[in-house]
């Protein structure tokens, strides 16, 4: 948004009378429990619809795919965030305002040594498996948080930017951290408009 | 000088007939009326020899001030609102506004203004009188409405106001509204136009076109990073439409897109867009051109 400025006098003078099912970042009143428990229903019942962990975790990526379309506008139009200017602002940007305003939590971010177009989000804690021990027997290529890599894609790519993610480790299948792996596939040319989220 | 009503203009130019000798058929835009027609200045000046025509353009000049009661204070309006998806097409759109130039009265055979067909509308061609002007389409005629050529009951319009049996007819005239085939082609013209705007810019990394500016309406854009365009129409004096576009964009991530029925890029058709839209407008003409925002 390009002018940012006035956006914050804004919204504190006008009161829009609206109801509170349309109420600023701040309060998107939810039961958390509530949440954490529907999402484990989710997984639970595709693992008993699918038999291989890739379709479970290829319907969870699907889905927070079309989580993340939608979830983006919401994000852009709640936050006032300026257009970033580079891949690193973007995952600044992911991992300090939109984890915190929809997970409540901050991952911390790191970038590869290798490649400079790819960058790690490590959540320490992660509000989804809060009631979850271990991953059931069979299921150790299971992807719990798989939504969620869903839309953190679904939600670039509606800001004209292709990544790849993936979760790289998982404190679920025995690793010590949950890191999730952004890669952005293309490079960052100089257009005009649209290149950031 | 001469007051704004022109009366002075005898005193003024020594030739009160001045005033009669105007031709009639272009009429003169009395006070409370909002469109303001600047042919008839251009007109006049070529009246008479110089010193009058002089006299008569500065007349004009000030009767084309309208000291409408509707421009100054309570009526401030937002026209309209449109939504353009990514690829240009629009997506909603919504018509906020009552139309101030509708006239309709009773007529007798025969007609004395002439009628034709132009663009699929029955439009007036001649013998402006009174607020009917030259341009306004035939909106309804006896209560009927009228679309295109046809009245809503499947009369020719032309015809049955040929026919003498029909009369004392009473006709509603008006500005033409736009109908939802120009509607979407305006809207992907603005699109381009919009990209055109920021390739023009001499900078750099360039926003689209942000405002466009006319005497009767201003139209603001606001374009998402997504690249979804919120168009607004309205009063040049309305205040506030930046953070109104912020709003609807808000609603807009609420109402159209959280409905998990809705695809995007696809016409919104929910309910709850509508109203709370409708109400977000309200509030915004109320805030008046005191209120915050551009």
């Amino acid at each position: 948004m390009s002018r940012p400025t006035n956006r914050r006098q804004d919204n504190h003078k006008i009161d829009w009378h609206l109801p509170s099912i349309s109420s600023s970042a701040s309060a998107h009143h939810m039961s958390r429990e509530l949440f954490v428990l529907t999402y484990g229903a989710l997984v639970a019942q595709l693992c008993k619809d699918y038999e291989k962990d890739e379709d479970v975790n290829k319907y969870l990526d699907r889905m927070g795919y079309d989580i993340g379309i939608r979830l983006v506008e919401d994000f852009l139009a709640r936050s006032a965030v300026r257009k970033c200017r580079s891949y690193s602002e973007t995952v600044d940007m992911i991992a300090q305002v939109a984890f915190k305003m929809y997970l409540g939590v901050t991952p911390s971010v790191s970038c590869s040594n290798t490649t400079e177009n790819e960058f790690f989000l490590m959540l320490d804690k992660n509000p989804l498996v809060d009631f979850v021990e271990e991953l059931p027997a069979g299921r150790c290529s299971l992807c719990y948080c798989n939504l969620l890599c869903g839309v953190i894609r679904g939600a670039l790519e509606m800001v004209h930017l292709a990544a790849e993610v993936t979760f790289v480790q998982d404190r679920l299948k025995g690793d010590d951290v949950t890191e999730i792996g952004i890669t952005f596939l293309k490079k960052l040319e100089d257009k005009k408009h649209k290149r950031k989220k | 000088m001469s007051d704004e009503k022109g009366k002075s203009l005898g005193r003024e130019s020594g030739k009160p007939r001045a005033f009669t000798a105007l031709p009639e058929h272009v009429a003169t835009p009395r006070p409370g009326q909002p469109e303001r027609n600047t042919i008839p200045i251009i007109q006049r000046s070529k009246i008479g020899n110089n010193r009058l025509s002089h006299n008569a353009l500065r007349w004009h000049v000030e009767l084309h001030l309208p000291k409408c009661p509707e421009l100054t204070g309570a009526d401030m309006a937002i026209f309209s609102v449109y939504v353009v998806n990514k690829a240009g097409g629009l997506i909603y759109q919504l018509d906020h506004y009552a139309p101030r130039s509708e006239n309709e009265k009773t007529f007798s055979f025969p007609l004395d203004l002439v009628l034709k067909l132009h663009d699929e509308r029955v439009v007036v061609a001649f013998g402006q009188r009174d607020s009917i002007r030259v341009g306004h389409a035939v909106l309804s005629i006896n209560g009927i409405d009228v679309n295109g050529k046809y009245t809503a009951d499947g009369k020719e319009v032309l015809e049955y106001l040929g026919n003498p049996t029909n009369y004392p007819v009473s006709i509603r005239f008006g500005r033409p509204r736009l109908s939802s085939n120009e509607k979407l082609m305006l809207a992907s013209m603005f699109h381009s136009l919009f990209a055109i705007g920021s390739q023009l810019s001499p900078e750099l990394g360039s926003s689209g076109i942000e405002m466009l500016e006319t005497d009767t309406f201003k139209l603001h854009c606001f374009q998402t990073l997504t690249g979804i365009k919120f168009v607004v129409l309205a009063d040049p004096r309305q205040a506030g439409i930046e953070s109104l576009l912020r709003k609807i964009y808000e609603i807009y991530s609420d109402f159209a897109l959280k409905n998990p029925f809705y695809s995007l890029e696809m016409p919104i058709r929910c309910e709850l867009f509508d109203q709370n839209l409708k109400l977000a407008l309200e509030v915004a003409e109320k805030a008046g051109p005191f209120g915050p925002g551009s």
